[in-house]
């Protein structure tokens, strides 16, 4: 019984970490190497090469210091600022990648263990995630703590003790996204910076929608996140990346947002894609192919089993998001994106 | 009775004063560990200025905060926990005179965290008043698993000791594969719900504290005043009767208390395994059987034992921390491993 649960847990809790947040040994983001200009904007590791990095890491002067200032935070909930935070600690990868991307990197001094982007956060002190520890995070002395969906009754201990904490919820929409970049920025006095960001975001998904403006109906895809047929539906966040992208998923209308998927109506739906997440976790095009009984799947006949080979970028809501979805649209529209 | 009794009341005042004074200790340990490097004398000041509530010193706000509002009440908590696993756990044996009986093989736990995933995914809003619900839908919730398995192991009007644990492993089956369920199909309403399974006392508040404890006090006195029928229980259910016992309402009396205060450390703590199970029988292989000084010792050795996992579960791979239910299943386990192939016969 108690093994029962462990293993159920284990794989749960892993799901739960993937939706947010991936292997932390992961390679050189590709994407972010080849990026362009939009997407330089958004990732200040690439972002020192172009003439955008001035507003990225726009020094304490520019900033906007009208404190103290009652912030509202995204569940309607208000707190007074005194200043601006000087000690952050963040339990959110996406929201790590906000405050580097808005330029507040600076006052950032500890992170979660999943926090791999960009490169500053190696130096930092990784406090895990579901069981981040709140002596830990007072001992630092935090003055503001960025959380998580799951994260509930660490944010509301934080508050109790007199810390401001701003829980960012982890399952958003783009346009959530946008919130939580301007909440941050509000937060940290970077206004301005977060409007370059958000607008340099919708510019990079614009124009990745008008490339796809022809598309009439783009190929059915199962979106594998993990060998044991965990997918994602159209309620989550990868969901919504792969609507953007016209792709017909296989799992859109399951009734969670993380459905595990059952391997005949897999193949009964016979995907033209298959989208593997885990490539990081040691599934390839080869794995796939091997299994019994996916021979018969078009996306194995046809040689479209695509390996996501920065998973981070794609299934982190932050600031990266332009960048992920260009790397789907690569791999599945290779005429249209070069 | 074998036990003169006078030397039996001089004997365990001695036991349990020894057994308290350890727990003090470990206490006291406890509170001057922790990732912030506060020294002990400083811990001791902060202490003390707060139970004097003058604050004229040097201190920084930082430690005061650390020892008083995170430190403290995770203490108490474990304090509480462990001791209400371990006293519940050992009454449940000795109801059922089964020495695998314990709120979680029995269903208790899972029971109680099935009635809290319910409640966390309600549609009511998630504030003070749902706190004050927690334990009592917990309560419930194990109430009403325990009747169910009562009917189930009830056979020809006794109770059957196979079944009682057979029945309550199914149900603990059932319950938890329902609580997965709520987690799997429950969206974001349910990921509270992890943090409860996983258990442990890093988010716990002097709120929870609060909320938890008349449940345990209430439930413990009752166990208390009757604790010492068990040793009555022990015998046959005859002889028990012709000895002038009501046994089924003692027993109903003292397994609603049990469940009462197993219900109310699973919603302090979420699910933390091998307490009630293994604190019992430690104790049982030292003293012996006599349930008036087996009851006070499990509950104090049940808080000790709590109070330094815990000490693990936060310190051993700092800055991160660990559920402390890992910790007692890592230490419980092997024990528990041992006490089963052990050529002791544990007597009950």
């Amino acid at each position: 019984m108690l093994r029962f649960k462990t293993v159920f847990l284990t794989i749960l809790f892993s799901l739960f970490v993937i939706s947010g947040c991936s292997n932390s040994d992961s390679a050189p983001t590709p994407v972010t190497a080849t990026a362009t200009p939009a997407a330089a904007t958004a990732t200040p590791a690439a972002a020192t090469a172009t003439p955008a990095a001035a507003t990225a890491n726009s020094n304490l002067n520019d900033r906007n210091d009208s404190f103290p200032k009652t912030i509202t935070d995204l569940t309607g909930d208000s707190f007074v600022l005194d200043g601006i935070p000087k000690n952050v600690v963040s339990i959110s990868p996406a929201a790590t990648e906000i405050l580097f991307a808005i330029g507040a990197g600076d006052s950032v001094i500890a992170v979660d263990s999943f926090s791999n982007f960009p490169v500053e956060t190696e130096s930092l002190p990784k406090l895990g995630f579901q069981d981040a520890n709140t002596e830990v995070i007072v001992s630092y002395g935090a003055d503001l703590v960025i959380t998580t969906g799951g994260h509930e009754e660490l944010t509301q201990q934080l508050k109790t003790l007199g810390i401001t904490t701003v829980l960012l919820d982890g399952a958003v929409s783009i346009d959530g996204i946008y919130l939580h970049i301007s909440l941050l920025g509000e937060i940290m006095g970077l206004e301005n910076n977060a409007e370059v960001i958000i607008t340099n975001m919708r510019k990079q998904i614009g124009a990745i929608e008008r490339k796809l403006e022809d598309v009439e109906n783009g190929p059915s895809v199962f979106y594998e996140l993990d060998p044991g047929l965990w997918s994602v539906s159209s309620d989550s966040f990868v969901g919504e990346l792969l609507n953007i992208l016209k792709l017909r998923n296989i799992a859109a209308d399951s009734a969670s947002s993380y459905p595990q998927m059952n391997l005949e109506s897999i193949i009964a739906e016979n995907p033209d894609v298959i989208l593997l997440a885990d490539f990081q976790y040691g599934e390839n095009s080869e794995s796939v192919k091997a299994r019994p009984g996916w021979e018969v799947i078009s996306a194995v006949q046809n040689n479209q089993i695509l390996e996501i080979r920065d998973a981070d970028v794609v299934s982190r809501p932050g600031p990266r998001v332009g960048n992920g979805l260009e790397l789907i649209g690569k791999l599945i529209y290779p005429d249209i994106f070069d | 009775m074998r036990y003169l009794f006078n030397n039996f009341i001089e004997s365990a005042y001695i036991k349990i004063f020894v057994a308290l004074l350890i727990l003090i200790t470990i206490s006291i340990f406890s509170l001057s560990q922790g990732y912030a490097d506060i020294h002990f004398s400083t811990m001791v000041k902060i202490l003390w200025e707060m139970i004097n509530s003058n604050d004229h010193s040097q201190i920084s706000e930082s430690s005061k905060l650390i020892i008083t509002e995170i430190r403290l009440p995770r203490l108490i908590a474990s304090i509480i926990v462990g001791g209400a696993l371990a006293y519940s756990g050992a009454t449940y044996q000795g109801i059922f005179r089964n020495p695998l009986a314990d709120p979680f093989l029995l269903g208790i736990a899972s029971g109680a965290s099935f009635g809290i995933a319910l409640l966390v995914i309600s549609p009511w809003e998630q504030n003070l008043y749902i706190g004050i619900l927690t334990p009592f839908v917990a309560f419930v919730s194990s109430g009403i698993t325990i009747v169910v398995v009562l009917l189930l192991a009830r056979k020809a009007g006794k109770f059957d000791n196979y079944s009682i644990i057979l029945a309550g492993v199914a149900l603990s089956a059932i319950f938890s594969a329902f609580t997965s369920f709520i987690l799997l199909t429950g969206g974001e309403n349910a990921r509270p719900i992890f943090g409860f399974l996983f258990g442990g006392f890093n988010t716990i508040t002097w709120l929870k504290v609060f909320l938890c404890t008349p449940y345990v006090l209430l439930g413990g006195t009752v166990i208390f005043l009757l604790g010492h029928r068990l040793n009555i229980l022990q015998l046959d259910d005859d002889q028990a009767q012709n000895l002038g016992l009501d046994v089924e309402k003692t027993r109903i009396i003292l397994l609603a208390a049990a469940s009462l205060i197993a219900a109310a450390a699973v919603s302090m703590a979420g699910i933390i395994g091998f307490v009630g199970l293994i604190v019992p029988h430690m104790i049982r292989l030292i003293v012996g059987s006599d349930y008036r000084l087996l009851l006070p010792l499990a509950a104090i050795f049940g808080a000790t034992f709590v109070v330094l996992t815990d000490i693990i579960a936060r310190t051993i791979i700092e800055p991160q921390e660990i559920p402390v239910g890992i910790v007692t299943a890592m230490v419980g386990g092997p024990f528990f491993i041992w006490l089963l192939s052990s050529q002791k016969r544990i007597s009950m």
